[in-house]
């Protein structure tokens, strides 16, 4: 041990020998070739282009508005304010600029590394499974990995957060724009039994709080408007209120008579909440769709041949309050129309998936502007489950990107982008990123 | 080892996010010449630890924001600085090396009469590292960084940093025995 003590230190005073000692910094050198730099060429031209305009302006409106054009010329060259001032959400073109990317089709990214970590080999190292992607309202994106072991990460962000939990279970990015998870282990007050201590947490983007725990084995969670928190377990559903106050709901009887298994939650904007169950003695698919409008639950029944099983996000709730859900085994898009469905299958003659089956990487998700994603995208052999890349409609046709990557998890931006979790259990870890351009394009 | 930065009040680091000039080159005036020696002895090479030292502060001048607590602030640059020059080297295509030996303070040490290892024994068996253990002996000798430091510069667990830099240092060592 000695030894080792002093071979560190050796290796420490090598170290300073190699690199030498430090000298002056020249501050002001560093900072001006920083601060000009970032903004590169395509300021320097949209500075030039500006310059243009005010001549042209001065041209034609004399000298009056020359001194007032050319005094504010200066701060726009070297004081970076809008960089921090602005409060609308990081864009992903902000996001990505310093990382190191590559584009693998048109207008999608590969992150290759973030300006902190090296992506390629991701996180530190570990993580081949289980890569969980969500987008919080001011444009960062959190990642996880081994299904919500080793932390929650920031894209380009340090550090990484320890989570308050042994194993995560579902996460959620909530009306306010906190992230909320439904963690399993790592309750203070019991630890006796694993599944007995679980907790609801939220991430305000400095550290989690502990919001109630829960018993049983719960396995998705949803966030209303308010702060209001459900939670599903097997046949239980809980209610937190924003106060703290943990309720168990148990006043669907009159809706639906007899034990359930609840599969599925999603929380409208409005307040309303959607749940999808099953009789806990059947084997077929869910057959109860229950609305939750505040008052009381109302049994809606489903599309036609939708039976969709325990695993997998398969229904999403708009901005705009509608709920939309994968509509079958085989592909398509169903939409609530009240009080009956709309089935979207084929749009521009493309069915966008090959004969997938429900499975735990079942995920749909509604844009900002209505428009639906999900996975999975055509393809001529059936692929392993969630290896057909993402499909998106528009309201009228489908896009697919990515059509040959597994994809794990996806979360769409404010500005529009679509930020995937990639992982087929043989590849390391890829981060794709689909650019509002690129979405565009396809509209 | 130098800890010369200390660390970053609050203040400074917020005024600096928020586009203080002043604020932003007393960071730099704290932290760059770890940075540019951590890139040193990643890159093995002055002229790219000084291409990725500049190339960092480019990304800190824009992204400063992201960091909220000014205890991680360092961690931060010094994992930016390492990771551009590790970038920098595979742009160029060249391997790390250890020239940048200059003049005769930064020759190799003697033998260790504590290890008996030479100096020149030991930098040898180290350049023979690859660029990501090159970068964790950085931090951990040149920017001093203790295990939790570590934790948030490589995304691994504060235990994981202590085990890992004790088993390279022990590879090291049975290389020299």
């Amino acid at each position: 041990m000695d030894d080792m003590n002093a071979f560190e230190r050796q290796v420490g005073d090598e170290i300073f020998r190699i690199v030498g000692p430090a000298r002056p910094v020249d501050d002001l050198a560093v900072f001006e070739v920083a601060a000009n730099r970032q903004k590169g060429w395509g300021f320097t031209m949209f500075s030039a282009l500006k310059f243009v305009a005010a001549a042209v302006i001065v041209a034609l409106f004399g000298g009056f508005l020359l001194a007032g054009i050319l005094s504010t010329q200066p701060s726009d060259e070297l004081t970076p304010a809008a960089v921090t001032e602005s409060p609308s959400p990081m864009t992903a073109e902000e996001l990505l600029s310093g990382m190191v990317t590559e584009e693998v089709e048109p207008g999608v990214l590969r992150v290759i590394n973030d300006g902190v970590r090296d992506l390629s080999y991701p996180l530190g190292g570990w993580g081949y499974s289980g890569f969980l992607v969500d987008v919080t309202p001011d444009g960062s994106v959190w990642m996880s990995v081994d299904e919500g072991h080793h932390g929650l990460f920031g894209l380009g962000e340090k550090p990484a957060f320890e989570d308050p939990f042994d194993h995560l279970r579902h996460r959620v990015v909530a009306p306010d724009g906190s992230l909320w998870a439904l963690g399993i282990g790592g309750v203070p007050d019991d630890r006796s039994d694993f599944y007995e201590s679980s907790g609801i947490f939220s991430f305000d983007g400095e550290g989690w709080t502990l919001r109630a725990t829960t018993k049983g084995d719960p396995h998705t969670l949803a966030v209303g408007p308010g702060g209001t928190a459900w939670v599903a377990s097997e046949s239980a559903l809980l209610r937190l209120e924003g106060d703290g106050s943990l309720t168990t709901m148990e006043d669907w009887s009159d809706v639906y008579d007899g034990d359930a298994n609840l599969f599925q939650l999603a929380a409208s904007p409005n307040g309303d909440v959607w749940l999808v169950g099953a009789p806990s003695y059947s084997l077929q698919g869910a057959e109860l769709l229950l609305r939750f409008e505040g008052e009381g639950w109302e049994a809606i029944p489903g599309p036609e041949g939708w039976n969709p099983g325990p695993m997998g996000r398969y229904l999403d709730v708009g901005a705009d309050g509608t709920l939309w859900v994968k509509a079958s085994a085989t592909g398509g898009l169903a939409r609530f129309d009240d009080p009956g469905w709309t089935t979207v299958t084929e749009a521009d003659g493309v069915e966008p998936w090959g004969e997938a089956s429900w499975s735990d990487t079942d995920l749909l998700e509604v844009a900002a502007d209505g428009s639906v994603w999900l996975l999975g995208g055509p393809t001529e052999e059936l692929p392993p489950p969630g290896c057909g890349g993402v499909s998106h409609y528009d309201g009228t046709k489908w896009t697919s990107f990515l059509v040959e990557t597994c994809i794990h998890d996806f979360a769409i931006a404010p500005d529009g982008s679509v930020w995937l979790g990639a992982d087929d259990m043989a590849s390391p870890l890829r981060l794709y990123v689909i650019t509002p351009e690129a979405v565009e394009a396809s509209e | 080892m130098t800890q010369t930065a200390g660390r970053q009040d609050a203040g400074v680091l917020a005024s600096a996010a928020a586009g203080d000039e002043t604020a932003f080159r007393r960071i730099i005036a704290a932290h760059h010449e770890d940075m540019r020696r951590v890139c040193a002895y990643i890159a093995g090479d002055l002229t790219v630890a000084e291409d990725a030292t500049q190339a960092a502060w480019v990304i800190a001048w824009k992204r400063l924001r992201d960091v909220h607590e000014p205890s991680h602030l360092r961690p931060w640059l010094m994992t930016v600085a390492a990771n551009e020059a590790k970038q920098l080297l595979r742009k160029r295509r060249t391997r790390s090396r250890f020239e940048v030996t200059t003049d005769a303070s930064r020759e190799p040490g003697g033998r260790d009469p504590a290890t008996g290892v030479s100096g020149l024994d030991l930098r040898q068996a180290m350049s023979r590292l690859d660029t990501d253990d090159r970068a964790l002996l950085a931090m951990r000798f040149i920017a001093g960084f203790d295990s939790n430091e570590l934790a948030a510069a490589t995304g691994i667990s504060a235990s994981g940093t202590r085990s890992r830099i004790e088993r390279l240092l022990k590879r090291l060592r049975e290389e020299l025995e």
